[in-house]
């Protein structure tokens, strides 16, 4: 590696410190100010104001705030994130087992937006104004305008419940699938690795319809990018040259207009890789996907405070390194670009 | 899809150990899905453990299965086929019989000859062990077991080694109920010693995590947000074995695919839906759904009698008469329960929830109204639970018309569930709906918890009335049937007279079977039975 990339990261770590730390306060004020009785919801049944005190001080709410804060700097620092009581796990392994699944599907999702996208805006800026650009335009505009569990729950209704495609919607394995040992926590890779490809088979039927009908919401962005950025390498100077110059086409194309254009793709696909991360909790809840977004909301409406923090921050940190890891792709791609930490 | 069935069930063999290892034949295949039953959940357990903190509701139906009591409830049969538990017979589950003493004042338990999951027998001091449990650890366990009665671990006596005897100071006829309940499970007391630390000396982080009881089914394996896997306990003793080897209890957050799943025949079993989709189903007969009035359970608008103008009765009697009950049973509920409204004359009998006196009449209401001094209505704001949106909103907007129609002028707002229940247990909020049920039958239970003095976490209504109070207080003493009936009778008039609840439906338990699936049992806690389905 490069100094200058060692250099980069090593500020942009230093420069995400402060904001992790705004984070952690934040989301712990946040939480509090929130209405409700969160000790009053997890005694339950109990028909005593005597026994719902007695639960508060189990979940040490009854503490003063200052001295709760404390309690959880100091959990943080030991890297716990405390438990979560709507399913009685500690916040951090609940992160651990969840966020492979979260990402297992963004990142299929947004792989098949990415295939699908790309080539589409491509010739949208090829056939700039022509009908195939209208075409591109309607395809993306109908992905981004349907909400994702929509288009999941019609995913479901055609490809499951009528033509009887796609295996049942019940999460990352069917029921009568035995789940892996655990390597990374990504089914697709632990069952490659271990080359048990019946339930590699099984983990992929899984995932393609939610996939789907999350990818499709990141169609428009990506296309309109690609477009974009296409467009402006196709009119610039050295296209012309090359063209003038006879170069052929898929080449004037591909090596030298895509090239330049591909930096503020791989910016927005970075961008869109965050928000599907946080906007998958729909997709999730419809396909009972284990994932940490519908973990964290089911956490928010109980008034679970651990999970709520607990997810907010792991998705500060997966944002810091996740720009981190476009802004270093950038300059492998353009040995021009400085990036500033 | 044929093709891909024999994928999973190969998965499954191949996984499920020993006995079914390497062998690809398709009979041996469907044996292992014959005898497997999938049920699908809106949310699962949260612990293994009910004496946990925090244990939430699908905590109850588990432990239901996993743990024995001393005694179980009995079965009555209802008019659909299935079963029903029948509150006033008890039965033999891991004692084999006990005698009550001629004073009155003690019980003695004589247990079977059992054994743990782990292999443990169980003996006279497990019992004590987990009883002087279930009344020390705080929250739940400890507020439940004294609602009968039992205070402290000196009420249970080790008398030899399958003998204990239950000491009580007062007749409390909640007594025996509350050994039969889902709070005094049995525990391998050996297990739990062995993981006890002095911070934690009845194990709960170890029992909210492990398996460590002795009832029909053990956990195979529990993933919180996923799963839960059981499998029968061939040694089980409590009650008939069923031909379900193994149970997989799956959570499906999402109600539309949840019903889904049924309708094509990939689960066996399943409860929590909405009412609409409920009575799709049963209109579309692709699953056999049972329904069951939920025992002492209703679903009503609360008024918070102490806040403005609710705290007048003759205003919380005018929104009674104007509550658009058919509209709401129609189009909201879509008929899912009992109405419990428009009663002439008093209860027929001392079962509850019975039907109120009111019914839509807005001469009445507006009458009450003016009387009040409220002739051109007032504004208010109604709550209701986010994540029962799809009942609860359809409630709000026609009770929105309905009473807009008598000048009251409502905004609805839709809160989280945790708010909600912290807001009502505070006593925060004007006006509501919500769901209450209690466990047991006697009516004055149900009122203890919601109507009296006390003023406890269910008592949202923040009713307190001197008569009331000490009417509930005696009739729980009561040993004579018909001063006890004279009592209750004047509780269900102050209820309806002073009406802080207005009783909307008393909903139904429903619960949808793949067609051939037997032996559902609706059982007090509302939670599903899961140790009694036999799959054809």
């Amino acid at each position: 590696m490069r100094p200058s990339l060692l250099l980069i990261i090593g500020k942009r770590v230093l420069a995400a410190l402060p904001v992790l730390a705004g984070v952690v306060v934040v989301t712990f004020i946040l939480t509090r100010m929130l209405p409700g009785d969160p000790a009053a919801y997890f005694a339950g049944q109990v028909d005593s104001q005597a026994a719902i005190e007695e639960i508060r001080h189990a979940m040490g709410l009854d503490l003063p705030l200052p001295i709760q804060f404390l309690h959880y700097i100091t959990g943080l620092s030991q890297g716990d994130l405390g438990r979560s009581f709507s399913t009685g796990r500690p916040v951090l392994a609940e992160m651990l087992d969840r966020l492979p699944a979260s990402l297992e599907l963004v990142l299929v999702a947004v792989a098949f937006g990415a295939a699908l996208a790309v080539p589409l805006g491509v010739l949208a800026a090829v056939r700039q104004g022509g009908w195939a650009d209208q075409a591109v335009r309607v395809i993306t505009t109908a992905g981004v305008s349907l909400p994702a569990f929509f288009s999941g729950l019609m995913l479901i209704f055609l490809f499951y419940y009528l033509l009887e495609w796609a295996p049942s919607p019940v999460g990352r394995l069917d029921a009568f699938s035995e789940a892996p040992p655990r390597i990374t926590g990504f089914l697709l890779i632990d069952c490659a690795l271990l080359g048990d490809w019946e339930t590699w088979h099984a983990a992929a039927a899984q995932i393609v319809l939610p996939a789907l009908s999350l990818g499709l919401v990141t169609l428009a962005p990506i296309a309109r990018m690609t477009r974009g950025a296409m467009l402006a390498a196709l009119s610039s100077d050295f296209i012309r040259t090359a063209r003038a110059a006879g170069l052929p086409p898929r080449q004037v194309l591909w090596t030298y207009a895509f090239r330049n254009a591909v930096l503020p793709v791989l910016t927005t696909l970075g961008m869109v890789f965050s928000y599907s991360l946080g906007g998958a909790v729909l997709v999730e809840k419809v396909f009972s996907w284990p994932g940490v977004g519908s973990f964290a909301l089911d956490a928010l409406m109980q008034l679970d405070y651990a999970p709520v923090q607990g997810f907010v921050l792991v998705l500060g940190v997966l944002y810091v390194v996740l720009n981190l890891g476009v802004d270093i792709l950038l300059v492998l791609a353009d040995p021009r670009i400085r990036v500033e930490g | 899809m044929l093709r891909r069935d024999l994928l999973r069930h190969a998965t499954f063999a191949t996984t499920a150990g020993g006995v079914l290892a390497t062998t690809t034949l398709p009979q041996a295949l469907a044996q292992s899905r014959s005898n497997t039953l999938l049920i699908l959940v809106e949310a699962g357990p949260n612990s293994l453990d009910i004496h946990a903190p925090g244990a939430n509701r699908p905590t109850q139906a588990l432990v239901w299965a996993t743990f024995d009591r001393l005694m179980g409830f009995a079965d009555t049969t209802l008019p659909q086929g299935h079963k029903m538990y029948d509150y006033f017979h008890l039965t033999p589950e891991l004692a084999e019989s006990w005698v009550l003493s001629p004073d009155g004042t003690f019980i003695d338990f004589t247990l079977k000859q059992t054994k743990f999951h782990s292999g443990n027998p169980v003996t006279s001091a497990d019992v004590k062990w987990s009883l002087d449990r279930a009344v020390t650890l705080p929250g739940f366990p400890k507020n439940q077991m004294n609602s009968g009665s039992m205070f402290e671990p000196a009420q249970f006596e080790v008398l030899d080694e399958r003998r204990i005897r239950v000491h009580w100071k007062n007749p409390d006829k909640l007594l025996l109920p509350n050994l039969s309940n889902a709070i005094p499970n049995i525990f391998d007391s050996e297990l739990l010693k062995a993981h006890a630390t002095a911070a934690d000396p009845w194990a709960v982080e170890y029992a909210r995590a492990n398996n460590c009881g002795g009832g029909a089914f053990k956990v195979a394996a529990w993933r919180p947000g996923q799963e839960t896997i059981l499998e029968r306990f061939a040694d089980w003793k409590g009650g008939p074995q069923t031909n379900v080897q193994r149970i997989i209890i799956r959570e499906v957050p999402s109600a539309a695919t949840r019903r889904a799943l049924i309708e094509r025949g990939d689960a066996d079993v399943l409860a929590d839906l909405p009412p609409k989709d409920f009575s799709e189903l049963i209109a579309a007969r692709r699953a056999t759904v049972f329904s069951t009035p939920m025992a002492n359970a209703w679903r009503f608008l609360g008024m918070n009698t102490q806040k403005k103008p609710f705290d007048d009765k003759h205003v919380r009697q005018a929104i009674a008469w104007a509550v658009p009950y058919e509209d709401i049973f129609k189009a909201a509920l879509f008929e899912r329960g009992r109405k419990l409204w428009g009663a002439t004359g008093a209860p027929a009998d001392l079962s509850w929830p019975s039907p109120s006196p009111y019914s839509t009449n807005l001469d009445k209401a507006r009458a009450l109204l003016a009387e009040a001094g409220y002739p051109n209505g007032f504004e208010t704001t109604f709550h209701l639970d986010i994540s029962q949106a799809t009942l609860h909103e359809p409630i709000g907007l026609l009770l929105q018309e309905g009473l807009a129609k008598i000048g009251i002028r409502v905004t609805l707002e839709k809160v989280p569930a945790g708010q909600l229940r912290g807001q009502l247990a505070n006593k925060q909020l004007p006006f509501f709906v919500e769901d209450f049920g209690a466990w047991f039958n006697d009516p004055d239970y149900f009122f203890f918890i919601a109507y009296h003095g006390s003023n406890g976490p269910w008592n949202s209504a923040n009713y307190v009335s001197a008569e009331m109070t000490s009417l509930i207080d005696r009739a729980r003493l009561e040993r004579d049937s018909a001063q006890y009936e004279q009592m209750v009778r004047r509780i269900f008039a102050i209820a309806f007279e002073d009406v802080p609840f207005i009783p909307l439906v008393q909903p139904f338990q429903d619960v949808a079977v793949k067609n051939g699936v037997t032996g559902h049992r609706y059982v007090f806690h509302r939670q599903l039975e899961y140790r009694f389905f036999q799959k054809p």
